[in-house]
C-alpha cells in the first residue's frame, strides 16, 4: 500500500532507487570522465532512524547502485573529491587526506526572506512566495554566466522551500576556499535576517557596479508582480519600513505622500505606493535609491557558509524530501517562470504511476526505462542533457589541459581504477 | 596578464623582487645560516610591528616601514628597487641572501599552522611593499582602445570619477581568480570570468598570487617534515612580544601572560642569549617573585587594563578593543580571519565602550562558537585558560578554567645576590615601576 504521509518507507525508497533513480547519470556526472575522480568522492547517507554515515565512497557504478538498494538512504549528500578514496582515509597519514575539488554550490532558502515574505513564514511555501525564488534564479544565473563565465550550472529544487545551484565548470571545482568566499561575497548584496545591515547610502549617489545594476534590472521586471502579490506596502508598518530606507533628502517630501495614503488606504494599494516612491526618487536623480530598494526587497539571500568550504556536503539531486515527499528535481533556469513547486512529482505519485504503467512497458528493461512512463521523465531528460554537455566540454578540456588534470587525479593514492 | 612596455632606464634593470619559486643550492657556513635567519626574522618582526600600529597600505605605513627596514641588516638591500644599479657581484650576493634567508625561514616556520600564518602574512606584506616601491619607481604606459567597455569600467572601478580620468588609467585583464581581493569587494569589472584591473589593482593581484604560492609551498614543506603535534594556540595581545618593549609595557605583559615564562623565551624570539639574560631574565624573575622584594604580583584584570596605564606610541600592552582605533582594530580582526559580519559586530561593541563584550564576541568568532555559547572574560589569563581548554578538549576544561590565580603576600626577602645586583644598572629597577607594582590590585579574579 502506498502512503501519502510524511514517513518515507524503506520499501518505497527501494523501488525508487531500483527503477526510477538515475544512477547511471549521477555517476557519469560525478566522474567528469575520470573513474578515479568518482572513486575519491565523498558521499554521506542518512538512513532510516536518523543513522548518519559519512566518508562513504564507491569505486564503480555497480557499487554505488548496490549501496543505494542496500541502504535505502532517506537522504544522500555529495561532498568533495579527496586526495584518496574517503573510505581508505585511515591508511594515509593525517595531513595527506585532503579535500581537493568540489563543485561551487549555492543554497537559497525562503526562510531567509521572512522579513519581506509576507504571505507565508517558516516552513510554509505557496505559489506567491515562489516568485522570490524565480527572481533569485534569474539574478544569479545571469551573474554566474556573464560575470564569472561559468557555463555548467545545475539548478535543483531542494524539495520544499529552496533551491540549490551546482556550478560544475572545471574552474569552479578547483577554486580554493578563499576564492569561493570571494565569489559569494561579490554576489552578496543583502544581509540575511539576523545579520547586521550596513547604513543606507547617504548624500552622493555612489557609483553603481554594472553587476548590481543588472541585478536591479532583473528584479525590476518582476517587482510589480511581487508588490501586488505580497501586498508589500499595504500596512502602516510596511509603509513606514519603506520610508525608513529613503535617504534624508527624499524623506521629507515622502512624508506628505504617506499622509494621504494613510488617510485613504484603499485608494492607494501597494503597487500605487511603490510607483509613487520609485518615480519620485528617479525624478530627483536618485536612481540609486530605487535600485537599492529593489535589491533590499528581492535580491537573493545567500547562505555563505554552504558555499565556502571545499569539503562541505550538500544534498544530492533526485533525493526525496522527507517532509513533503517531493523529488529534488533539476529545472531549467531559462524556464523558471513556469516552474511550480506544487507540480513537482512526489514519491507516492511516481510509484502510483509506475504501477499503473502498461505491462508491456514494464517488460522492457524496467530499471532503465521505467522513468519514461512517469512524471519524472522531463527532469531526467533535462539532467541527461546537462551531463552530456558537461562531458563534451570535459573531453575538450582534457585534451587541452591533460597535464594539469592528470597530475591532480594521479595525486590520489587510489590511482587509476580498472 | 597583458603587460605594457616599461620606459626603463638605459641599463638592464636588476630585478630583485622574488616569487621564491626555486630553492637555492650550495653550501654555507653555519654562522652565516644562523645570522641570515635571525636577520630575516627581525625584518619580519618589524613588518609585523608596523602593521599592528598602522593601517596597512597607508602612506604613513609605507614610510614607517621603509624607515624601519632600512635600518636593519638585509632590509636595505631588500628595499632597493630594480632601477638602482649596483655592481654585479654585490647584486648577486644580495639576491642570494634574500632567497636563502626566505627559504631557511620557510623550513623553520612550516611546522605549525600559527607559524605558517604569521610567516605568510609578514612575507606577503613585505612583498606588497617591495612591489609598490617598484611600481612607483617605474611608470608604465597606459593601454588604449577599450572604448566599448568604458562605461562599465567607469562604473565598476572605484577611484575614477570621469571619462577623462579613465582614459589615463592602464587596465589589465586577468582571470578573476588572480584578483580575488578586488572581486570580493566588487571593486572591479567582471566579464566572462575575467577581471579588468586598473594598474593600482595590479599590486593586489601580484600579492594574491604570491600569498597563494607561498601558502601552498609551506603546506608542502610541512608535509615533507616529520609530523609534530600542534601547539596550543596562545593569544594575549601582549604575548606577541617583540624583544624591544618599553618599560611601562613590560609588567603588564610578563605578568599577565602564561604560567610558563619559558614559552615566551623559547617561542618566536631569536634573541642573543646574553642580551636576554642581562636585560630581561631578571625582570621576568622579579615579576614572578623570584628576585628583589619577592612580592607576588597578580596579573592585571581586564577592568584594570582598560581603565589604567594607557599605552602610548610604540607600546604594546593594553586592551586591543579599548586602545586600538577602529581602523586598526578592523585590520587586526580581518587578519585574524573573522568574517565581515562578526567583525562588524565586534567593532560596534568596541565603539559603544563594551570592551569586554567585544572580547567575548571575538573569542567566540575565533574559536568558531555559536553566539549563545556562555563565556565571560574578565582577565587575559582567563582568555588563555578558556581557549586552551577548548583546544585541548572538554575533559580538561573544568580543571584549568577553574584554577584561580592565588595571591599570597610573601615577606620581602633580603636583596638579591651578585647575579641580581649586577642587573641593577638596567631600568628594571626603575622606581616608577615599583610604585606601580605596589598599587597592584591584590584581589585576584575569582574562579
Amino acid at each position: 500500500p502506498l502512503t501519502m504521509c510524511a514517513e518515507l518507507l524503506p520499501e518505497e525508497l527501494a523501488t525508487y532507487y531500483k527503477r526510477l533513480y538515475p544512477t547511471h547519470l549521477m555517476v557519469q556526472w560525478l566522474s567528469y570522465r575520470s573513474p578515479a575522480y568518482f572513486a575519491n568522492r565523498e558521499f554521506s547517507m542518512t538512513l532510516h532512524d536518523d543513522i548518519y554515515l559519512r566518508f562513504l565512497s564507491y569505486n564503480y557504478e555497480s557499487e554505488f547502485r548496490g549501496a543505494l538498494l542496500d541502504r535505502r538512504p532517506e537522504k544522500i549528500d555529495i561532498g568533495a573529491v579527496y586526495s584518496c578514496r574517503p573510505r581508505d582515509r585511515a591508511t594515509v597519514s593525517g595531513g595527506a587526506f585532503q579535500a581537493k575539488e568540489k563543485e561551487l554550490v549555492i543554497d537559497i532558502d525562503l526562510t531567509d526572506y521572512d522579513g519581506v515574505r509576507l504571505c507565508c513564514s517558516d516552513a510554509r511555501v505557496c505559489s506567491k512566495c515562489w516568485l522570490f525564488m524565480r527572481i533569485a534564479v534569474q539574478v544569479l544565473d545571469r551573474a554566474l554566466r556573464c560575470d564569472f563565465g561559468f557555463r555548467h550550472l545545475l539548478w535543483v529544487y531542494s524539495g520544499r522551500r529552496g533551491i540549490h545551484c551546482w556550478i560544475c565548470d572545471r574552474t569552479a571545482r578547483q577554486l580554493s576556499a578563499n576564492a569561493r568566499t570571494a565569489v559569494i561575497e561579490y554576489l552578496s548584496l543583502v544581509r540575511r535576517p539576523g545579520d547586521k545591515q550596513p547604513q543606507q547610502g547617504q548624500q552622493q549617489p555612489p557609483k553603481c557596479h554594472p553587476s548590481v545594476a543588472a541585478a536591479a534590472d532583473a528584479i525590476r521586471r518582476q517587482f510589480d508582480d511581487l508588490v501586488r502579490q505580497q501586498d508589500l506596502f499595504g500596512t502602516k508598518d510596511r509603509t513606514r519600513a519603506l520610508l525608513a530606507q529613503l535617504p534624508e533628502d527624499l524623506r521629507s517630501v515622502a512624508d506628505t505622500a504617506v499622509a494621504s495614503w494613510l488617510a485613504d488606504p484603499d485608494a492607494y494599494p501597494s503597487l500605487k505606493r511603490w510607483k509613487t516612491i520609485s518615480k519620485f526618487a528617479v525624478s530627483r536623480g536618485r536612481q540609486d535609491v530605487e535600485q537599492q530598494l529593489l535589491i533590499q526587497y528581492a535580491y537573493p539571500r545567500l547562505d555563505v557558509g554552504v558555499s565556502t568550504g571545499v569539503n562541505h556536503l550538500l544534498k544530492a539531486p533526485f533525493c526525496v524530501h522527507p517532509k513533503t515527499g517531493r523529488i529534488c528535481v533539476p529545472f531549467d533556469p531559462a524556464a523558471v517562470d513556469s516552474f511550480e513547486p506544487d507540480s513537482v512529482p512526489t514519491l507516492a505519485q511516481l510509484l502510483a504511476e509506475l504501477s499503473s504503467a502498461s505491462a508491456q512497458q514494464q517488460q522492457q528493461k524496467p530499471h532503465l526505462m521505467a522513468y519514461k512512463s512517469t512524471s519524472l521523465k522531463a527532469s531526467i531528460e533535462l539532467f541527461a542533457k546537462f551531463v552530456d554537455s558537461l562531458r563534451a566540454d570535459e573531453a575538450q578540456a582534457a585534451d587541452g589541459a591533460a597535464a594539469a588534470g592528470a597530475a591532480l587525479r594521479d595525486a590520489s593514492n587510489g590511482g587509476e581504477i580498472l | 596578464m597583458e603587460i605594457t612596455e616599461s620606459k626603463g632606464s638605459s641599463a638592464e634593470p636588476q630585478v630583485r623582487l622574488q616569487f621564491y619559486r626555486d630553492p637555492p643550492s650550495g653550501s654555507e657556513q653555519l654562522d652565516t645560516v644562523q645570522n641570515l635567519c635571525l636577520a630575516r626574522l627581525r625584518l619580519l618582526k618589524a613588518v609585523e610591528e608596523v602593521g599592528q600600529d598602522m593601517i596597512k597600505g597607508s602612506k604613513e605605513y609605507m614610510e614607517r616601514l621603509k624607515m624601519k627596514l632600512g635600518k636593519l641588516d638585509l632590509g636595505a638591500s631588500l628595499l632597493t628597487t630594480s632601477g638602482v644599479h649596483v655592481d654585479g657581484l654585490r647584486f648577486r650576493e644580495e639576491i642570494r641572501r634574500d632567497v636563502l634567508s626566505h627559504f631557511l625561514l620557510r623550513l623553520a616556520m612550516c611546522r605549525t599552522e600559527d607559524q605558517r600564518r604569521w610567516f605568510i602574512t609578514q612575507e606577503t606584506d613585505l612583498f606588497r611593499l617591495r612591489f609598490q616601491l617598484e611600481q612607483n619607481a617605474d611608470r608604465c604606459l597606459p593601454i588604449a582602445g577599450r572604448s566599448d567597455l568604458a562605461p562599465e569600467l567607469l562604473a565598476a572601478t572605484p577611484g575614477i570619477g570621469s571619462d577623462a580620468e579613465l582614459a589615463t588609467v592602464a587596465f589589465y585583464r586577468a582571470h578573476f581568480t588572480e584578483a580575488l581581493d578586488l572581486v570580493r569587494s566588487r571593486r572591479v569589472y567582471l566579464r566572462d570570468g575575467f577581471a579588468y584591473v586598473p594598474e593600482t589593482g595590479v599590486v593586489s593581484m601580484a600579492t594574491t598570487r604570491f600569498r597563494a604560492h607561498l601558502s601552498h609551498q609551506l603546506a608542502v614543506a610541512c608535509r615533507a617534515l616529520p609530523y609534530l603535534g600542534e601547539d596550543a594556540r596562545l593569544w594575549c595581545s601582549a604575548a606577541r612580544l617583540t624583544s624591544w618593549l618599553r618599560p611601562a609595557s613590560r609588567p603588564a605583559c610578563s605578568i599577565c601572560t602564561l604560567p610558563c615564562a619559558a614559552i615566551i623565551i623559547s617561542g618566536t624570539l631569536a634573541v642573543d642569549g646574553d642580551k636576554f639574560a642581562k636585560e630581561y631574565a631578571y625582570g621576568i624573575r622579579y615579576n614572578y617573585g623570584k628576585e628583589g622584594k619577592r612580592a607576588d604580583f597578580s596579573p592585571y584584570s581586564c577592568v584594570r587594563i582598560i581603565t589604567t596605564n594607557q599605552p602610548g606610541q610604540g607600546d604594546s600592552h593594553g586592551c586591543p578593543f579599548r586602545h586600538c582605533g577602529a581602523d586598526l582594530l578592523a585590520q587586526r580582526l580581518q587578519a585574524a580571519g573573522i568574517s565581515q559580519d562578526q567583525a562588524q559586530g565586534i567593532l560596534t561593541r568596541a565603539k559603544d565602550s563594551q570592551y569586554q563584550l567585544a572580547c567575548r564576541d571575538y573569542f567566540r568568532a575565533v574559536h568558531k562558537l555559536s553566539s549563545d555559547h556562555e563565556v565571560s572574560i574578565n582577565h587575559p589569563n582567563q582568555y588563555y585558560e578558556e581557549s586552551r581548554a577548548l583546544l585541548l578538549g572538554n575533559g580538561q576544561q573544568q580543571q584549568s578554567a577553574r584554577a584561580p590565580v592565588r595571591v599570597t603576600k610573601v615577606k620581602a626577602a633580603p636583596a638579591a645576590t651578585a647575579a641580581g645586583s649586577q642587573a641593577a644598572e638596567s631600568d628594571w629597577l626603575d622606581e616608577t615601576i615599583d610604585q606601580e607594582m605596589s598599587q597592584v590590585d591584590l584581589s585576584a579574579y575569582e574562579a
